[in-house]
């Protein structure tokens, strides 16, 4: 189902604005950050509509002004991937939604992610995590590679309790269709930057885009360089090396790409309008022929 | 090579994840130690505590450090006559761990348990030096030793050296220190026959 949303002025609106009978473009990371920088500059007064495809764009619409994110999305709720979204963002937490302890994953799902070191063993939260991995199975992803990809997933939720320092703003989502899984995680939290910056050792840094790709480096995170801390993403990475998936890791004010669904693998580091807290989106598109292999 | 364990505990990792068997993330990690420690019985005398990894399909790097390296260090920590083991850890999980383990030098003991207790592959994963290896293998071979008798083997190294690369290993949790009198003895935690 095509889900409408509303959006600020931007130039994909205005060419839609001319032309009313263009069918609705889709919410990419790149029309968003359009957007985003045209909210900043207060000039939103032109409408347009775009279909909801994937979840990534929309939450990180969401979280750009976490806030006042009911007064951006919820106006315009329609379709699965917004009701849902803020259905959950309204919640306080995990123990605040329905005992749903069945494996079997819908399309799409949102969940705030676990807020005490007791709510990662609650029920609910490990089912969730389960019909993550079974949307990866529906989605016809190979059983290592989906049980790799949610741990890659519960591992980062694991590091946004420990280093967002605003675990309750934090959430998780899903979205499968035939050959595509797509996860998300979010935080309005400190971000990256400050995150590596509460370790002297991380003191040099200065901008979100270096603190993206020294908290993806192998082994490195706000306990310093080699200290045993820091693995957790590189599982996701060798995967995206040697599988088809995109990945986009998001805080303050910049984005970090990597890009595994062309030919080789494409690192990409790049400014953007700025969002408090990180966000990672991830997406496996993978052709039949791979995904049983 | 196997060998019967006269005494030792088993700690299915499985029964205290809810049956979760993708395993990630340092608080999860915590979680399980917590559950380790309070379920494993301490004893008087030397004891390897299997945790056993059956079941388990995918484990990452930080939910390692914090469960299995934080219950191995407990117990040093603690001066409790408990060695941990992992057991039954597929190949992901190992190929994890050693990652882990490299990084910071260390090292622990792996092998497979059969449901009835008989311990198969016995192997030391992670990273040792080349003189921690040499003595670990002579610990192996002879099955208790002392600094001394192992500085008669060699002209080279003393009896100080030979002291020190044995303490490193009891401090790793790979071998069992024991004092008879004034001499400390280490023998093998599970040993080979």
């Amino acid at each position: 189902m095509s889900t409408k949303i509303t959006l600020g002025q931007c130039n994909h609106a205005r060419t839609l604005a001319r032309n009313q009978n263009a069918s609705p473009i889709p919410l990419t990371f790149e029309l968003l950050e359009d957007v985003m920088y045209l909210e900043e500059e207060r000039r939103n007064e032109i409408i347009a509509t775009t279909d909801i495809d994937r979840i990534g764009p929309l939450v990180e619409y969401a979280y750009h002004d976490y806030d006042n994110f009911e007064k951006k999305v919820a106006p315009v709720a329609v379709g699965d991937e917004v009701l849902s979204l803020v259905r959950t963002l309204q919640l306080s937490g995990i123990t605040s939604m329905g005992q749903q302890t069945n494996l079997q994953p819908r399309r799409v799902e949102f969940m705030r992610a676990p807020q005490s070191m007791r709510e990662f063993e609650d029920a609910r939260w490990i089912a969730f995590c389960k019909r993550g991995e079974n949307a990866g199975r529906e989605a016809g992803l190979a059983k290592g590679f989906g049980a790799a990809l949610t741990g890659a997933i519960q591992e980062m939720v694991s590091n946004v309790y420990e280093h967002s320092e605003h675990s309750d703003t934090s959430l998780v989502g899903y979205k499968w269709a035939p050959h595509q899984v797509e996860f998300i995680i979010a935080d309005s939290g400190i971000g990256v930057l400050e995150s590596l910056r509460t370790n002297s050792h991380y003191s040099y840094l200065h901008d979100s885009g270096r603190a993206l790709e020294v908290a993806l480096r192998e082994g490195e995170s706000r306990y310093g360089k080699n200290v045993g801390h820091g693995f957790g993403f590189r599982d996701l990475l060798y995967n995206i090396a040697s599988r088809s998936c995109h990945l986009r890791f998001r805080s303050g004010d910049h984005s970090l790409t990597i890009d595994g669904t062309g030919e080789g693998v494409k690192k990409i580091v790049k400014q953007c309008p700025y969002l408090r807290g990180f966000l990672i989106s991830i997406v496996a598109i993978l052709p039949i022929q791979t995904l049983q292999s | 090579m196997s060998t019967m364990i006269q005494m030792s505990q088993r700690l299915a990792v499985l029964n205290f994840t809810s049956q979760n068997t993708n395993l990630a993330g340092s608080i999860p990690g915590r979680n399980l130690l917590a559950k380790l420690i309070e379920n494993v019985t301490s004893t008087m005398s030397a004891c390897p505590v299997f945790l056993d990894f059956a079941g388990i399909e995918t484990a990452t790097g930080s939910f390692l450090r914090e469960s299995v390296l934080g219950f191995r260090d407990y117990c040093l920590k603690s001066r409790l006559p408990l060695h941990a083991v992992v057991a039954n850890a597929n190949q992901d999980v190992v190929e994890e761990l050693e990652i882990v383990l490299a990084a910071e030098n260390d090292a622990i003991l792996a092998c497979s348990l059969s449901t009835d207790d008989v311990v198969t592959e016995v192997r030391v994963i992670g990273r040792l030096d080349h003189t921690q290896k040499l003595t670990m293998d002579e610990v192996f071979r002879r099955g208790e030793v002392d600094a001394i008798m192992l500085s008669q083997t060699s002209d080279e190294v003393g009896s100080t050296a030979w002291n020190n690369r044995l303490a490193a290993l009891s401090g790793k949790g790979l071998v069992i220190e024991e004092k008879k009198g004034r001499v400390k003895f280490y023998r093998p935690v599970l040993e080979l026959k």
